[in-house]
């Protein structure tokens, strides 16, 4: 994998959640593998899109790379320092450089801090400035974000979701960072207030110079927006290519499944189309299978798949996959839809 | 849930470890003076006294020196003989008591014990009684009314409510009467022809066949009781009320109705077991209420209680005595919790699955 | 706030509040409504009419009547109302902010700490309430009356001067002093249930994304307790605070009137009727030691129940955790 323009570089990523048990002293018995070594990049001005089921472990990817939760092993680079060996004051300058959009928009807002308190809030912390400039910036973002400036004595409960999400968006924006992570930003809005959404995030991702990591939990959504998708599994990363690719030529067999669901905009094709059912539930994140995590479900698994985990690795150019049978046929499967 | 049992019951000597400590912190607050003059009965007669008991009692050890030994003993130099030490029973000496203070309490305790029992059914039947009565008539008139009384009952102090008592049924009325039992009662009882059991008279009256000192025993238990249990009725029935009230409104309710049960049935075999569940920690509640209430009850009807001694100890500052019951009711209180946690896990379902 | 217009639309909390509000002016008005003798040391220590050890019931000169030494109950009540509000408000706000001090500690940090307090905790409520204020009394009543200067003495001033606006840099006042000894023992082991309640808020708030996007600004620790955690989880608490000031007053009540409270002849209500003690026999008699502080310790006790348990009903949905359910 070549540099180019990385400003971020996640390495061997893991974060593990403890369970635990015990009669009077508690120990731990086990882990939840939310992430499950991981690696990739993020590009300076791209959107990679991060996608996968309920549990994969994508929102998890997105606050561990941040640092809300620290990881159980591995490294997080931006722009070449290990995020994961700062401290809590250490962090605080890298946090300017990176934030966060989330997904409830009913839960992201402090309900008791007015919008201007909440967009003024992270200057306040960083001392951008006097009362007056911090207002004056506030208003500024509200604009950027298609609100009223006027609206920033009232409170959340006032807004609609759509709103609030810009809010967020807003806040986000307020240390004028370069990283956004998106996570699952407009899962819960209607699918009318979903489109303007996402094209205020490109607009502001072309005016701002921003690079987004979109998490979401479906193929359609991020195809738009997205440079380069990521697709995730049960702790793992299986498939990372440019849109194009993956979408025209998955080569990994969930990439393929996952696709194959996605209805066509074309009643007689999508009629002619087979579709590619998996079998099975998702197995448990506290004890993943051996070998490869998705053998259980996947329709062409072979022998060596329950025996070893296939390596993450690029059979084209910036195309990367981990799976036993594109290892076995370098040039890459059929897809089959 | 066998798991859930264990682990209560290893945390229990935790607990009692971390509550003596609690105890003896407040004890070490005083002087060594203090402390061992709180072991002489009259200072003035006995001028060097005060040094021997320290000496003795080793008051001026290091302070976790000094736990250990309140706690497991003290070898006295010079007698050889083990001295002190809670968990050999030696709780102290009653200043008040002129006794040590477990002999106070084992003296006192078949009386609170019968007080107690006496308040605590029917503080239950009436407090629950009444909390089943106001949540299945949720919003109408008897609902309505138990609201008002037990907002109002909750306000009265328990000592207004007792005096009260006493002026109507004792002053005024003259029925009941304050103290145990009467005078000529109480010759009987510490008569040679007169056995004690269990030390409380309602029970060995009648396993003496004894029916007027029973009669007796009762009507000075009446007011007492009733004060007692007073103080605790209304929290009770706000409990259960509440209780019932959520399982009144579950579906399954519905669906039993829509079986076609009468209310009578639906109510006994689907609202009350469920409802009741979370009532069996007020076992928990009640017995804190007991504890407390019996100090207050006790002094106002003159009954020689554990409450009452607690009462004459605090007011002489005889801190020990004060210390020893506080300890032994600490230890019933958490035992009485324990055995209700466990009663909970059997009784819920739910809570096995831990 | 919306709050106060629905506690005064519901009609028990509505006379909660009627109640409380005549306290209020009773409190306020009490040197015009009861005027202290001229050369009296302290004004709420009751001026006595001779020495009489006879009760007297009421009459033109002592309006309610007076206790055994000749005690005037009509000016023990006026001015106990002041004493009741003092105790009660200082006695619920600082067992309210221990306990929320504790408790977000706790639920905020986790770990060892959140293990410790919680400990804590559990050691502090396996004592029967009333049980430890006696015994935190009796054992501060024999520190204190030794008379050195240590860390409780400044305690206590403290307390005096939050409770009497008493000076700190002189010594204690004897007749404060006791019923500081009552007030110290009473929060000492009052604050539990606060601490229990807002811990168990603020592990749900925490989680809560607004919190995450705070902490990802680089907020402080104190920051993001103070400005977003407590805000949302403080109500209940709130809440509870106030149906539990009638409880305090009741428990200090209590301890006066077992003689562990304010001393003989205080103008507070628990230890007027503690007079009564001795006249048992006669009670009927002398009914008015007993019917009018009691009378006045149910009325104030019964205001602040009703406005709290009006809160409470007014935020049941929003509220769970420890309450006597109505």
């Amino acid at each position: 994998m070549s540099d180019q323009g990385a400003i971020l570089q996640v390495k061997n990523l893991k974060k593990y959640f403890p369970i635990s048990q015990g009669i009077v002293l508690r120990r731990q018995i086990g882990a939840v593998h939310a992430v499950d070594d991981i690696s990739f990049d993020i590009r300076a001005g791209e959107t990679l899109g991060l996608v996968g089921e309920s549990g994969c472990g994508k929102s998890t990817t997105g606050r561990t790379i941040l640092q809300l939760y620290r990881p159980t092993s591995g490294q997080v680079l931006f722009h070449g320092e290990d995020l994961t060996r700062m401290n809590r004051n250490g962090l605080r300058g890298t946090r300017r450089k990176m934030q966060m959009i989330f997904q409830d928009p009913y839960a992201s807002l402090n309900p008791r801090m007015s919008v201007g308190e909440i967009i003024g809030e992270p200057m306040l912390v960083h001392r951008m400035g006097n009362r007056r400039e911090i207002e004056a910036r506030t208003s500024e973002l509200l604009e950027m974000v298609g609100l009223n400036p006027g609206y920033v004595k009232r409170y959340p409960h006032e807004f609609s979701g759509g709103q609030r999400q810009r809010i967020g968006i807003a806040r986000a924006l307020a240390l004028n960072p370069e990283l956004i992570v998106c996570d699952e930003p407009i899962s819960a809005l209607d699918v009318s207030i979903q489109a303007q959404v996402v094209n205020l995030l490109e607009d502001l991702q072309r005016d701002l110079n921003l690079t987004y990591l979109f998490i979401a939990h479906d193929l359609s959504m991020v195809r738009h927006i997205s440079t380069r998708v990521a697709v995730m599994y049960l702790g793992a990363i299986v498939e990372i290519a440019l849109r194009e690719d993956l979408y025209n030529h998955p080569l990994h067999p969930y990439t393929q499944a996952l696709l194959s669901a996605v209805p066509i905009p074309n009643p007689p094709a999508e009629r002619k189309r087979q579709r590619t059912l998996l079998q099975g539930d998702v197995p448990s994140p506290v004890d993943p299978p051996s070998g490869c995590r998705f053998r259980t479900r996947c329709p062409l698994s072979i022998d060596i798949c329950s025996r070893e985990r296939p390596t993450f690795r690029q059979v084209q150019p910036d195309h990367l996959v981990a799976c036993h049978l594109v290892d076995a046929d370098t040039k890459g499967g059929e897809p089959s839809n | 849930m066998f798991r859930y049992i264990i682990r209560r019951l290893l945390i229990l000597p935790l607990i009692m470890t971390a509550v003596s400590m609690l105890i003896f912190a407040m004890l070490s607050l005083l002087t060594p003076y203090e402390r061992a003059s709180l072991y002489v009965q009259d200072i003035s007669k006995r001028p060097g006294a005060i040094d021997s008991i320290i000496e003795k009692y080793g008051l001026n050890d290091p302070i976790p020196v000094q736990y250990w030994h309140w706690l497991v003993g003290r070898k006295d130099a010079n007698t050889g003989e083990i001295e002190g030490g809670i968990l050999r029973g030696n709780l102290g000496w009653s200043k008040t008591g002129k006794a040590t203070v477990w002999e106070v309490i084992a003296r006192r305790m078949p009386a609170t014990a019968e007080l107690a029992i006496w308040a605590g059914i029917p503080m239950i039947l009436i407090g629950v009684g009444l909390g089943v009565i106001s949540a299945v008539n949720h919003n109408k008139l008897p609902d309505q009314v138990l609201r008002v009384i037990s907002i109002v009952g909750w306000s009265i102090p328990v000592f207004v409510f007792g005096l009260l008592c006493l002026m109507f049924f004792y002053a005024r009325l003259g029925w009941f009467a304050p103290g145990r039992l009467s005078d000529w009662a109480m010759q009987v009882v510490q008569s040679d022809s007169y056995r004690v059991y269990t030390g409380m008279y309602t029970v060995d009256s009648l396993l003496n066949l004894r029916l007027d000192i029973f009669r007796n025993a009762v009507s000075h238990l009446v007011l007492p009781s009733v004060t007692l249990a007073y103080l605790n009725w209304a929290y009770m029935l706000r409990l259960t009320r509440s209780s019932m009230l959520d399982t009144l409104s579950q579906d399954y309710m519905t669906t039993a109705r829509a079986k076609g049960l009468t209310e009578r049935l639906v109510i006994l075999r689907h609202a009350l077991p469920n409802g009741l569940i979370p009532v069996v920690t007020i076992g928990a509640i009640m017995l804190i209420g007991l504890l407390n209430g019996v100090v207050i009850t006790e002094t106002i009807f003159d009954y020689p209680g554990m409450g009452s001694f607690m009462a004459q100890s605090a007011l002489s500052l005889d801190v020990i005595s004060v210390l020893g019951i506080t300890l032994f009711s600490a230890f019933i209180l958490i035992s009485g919790n324990l055995i209700v946690d466990i009663l909970y896990g059997i009784i819920d379902p739910r809570i096995r699955l831990d | 706030m919306t709050v106060i217009k629905k506690l005064l639309r519901n009609p028990t909390s509505l006379i909660g509040i009627i109640l409380l509000v005549g306290f209020v002016i009773i409190a306020l008005l009490a040197p015009v409504l009861a005027p202290p003798p001229e050369n009296a040391r302290d004004v709420y220590m009751i001026p006595r009419d001779g020495f009489n050890t006879q009760p007297q019931p009421p009459s033109p000169e002592h309006k309610l009547g007076t206790t055994e030494g000749q005690f005037d109950i009509y000016y023990g009540v006026i001015w106990g109302t002041r004493t009741a509000f003092r105790v009660g408000v200082v006695i619920t706000l600082l067992t309210t902010l221990i306990g929320l001090t504790i408790g977000s500690l706790a639920g905020f940090y986790g770990g060892w700490l959140d293990e410790v307090l919680m400990r804590l905790t559990e050691i502090f409520q396996a004592f029967p309430f009333l049980l430890a204020a006696i015994t935190l009394t009796s054992v501060l009543q024999t520190v204190y009356g030794r008379g050195e200067a240590n860390f409780l003495v400044m305690t206590a001033k403290g307390l005096a001067l939050l409770t009497f606006g008493h000076n700190p840099s002189q010594d204690l006042d004897p007749i404060q002093l006791q019923i500081l000894t009552g007030m110290l023992a009473i929060i000492a082991f009052g604050w539990m249930g606060y601490a229990r309640v807002i811990r168990g808020n603020i592990l749900s708030v925490k989680e809560y994304e607004y919190a995450l996007a705070a902490r990802l600004v680089g907020a402080s620790d104190m920051r993001i307790l103070g400005r977003h955690l407590l805000p949302n989880a403080v109500f209940p608490v709130l809440v509870l605070a106030s149906m539990d000031i009638g409880s305090y007053v009741l428990t200090f009540a209590s301890l006066s009137f077992l003689g562990l409270g304010a001393q003989r002849g205080y103008a507070d209500w628990g230890q007027m009727i503690s007079f009564a003690r001795n006249w048992i026999p006669s009670l009927a008699d002398h009914w008015y030691i007993v019917v009018y502080p009691g009378l006045a310790i149910v009325l104030f006790v019964l205001s602040w129940n009703l406005v709290g348990d009006a809160l409470r009903d007014i935020l049941d949905p929003r509220m769970r955790g420890r309450g006597t359910g109505l």
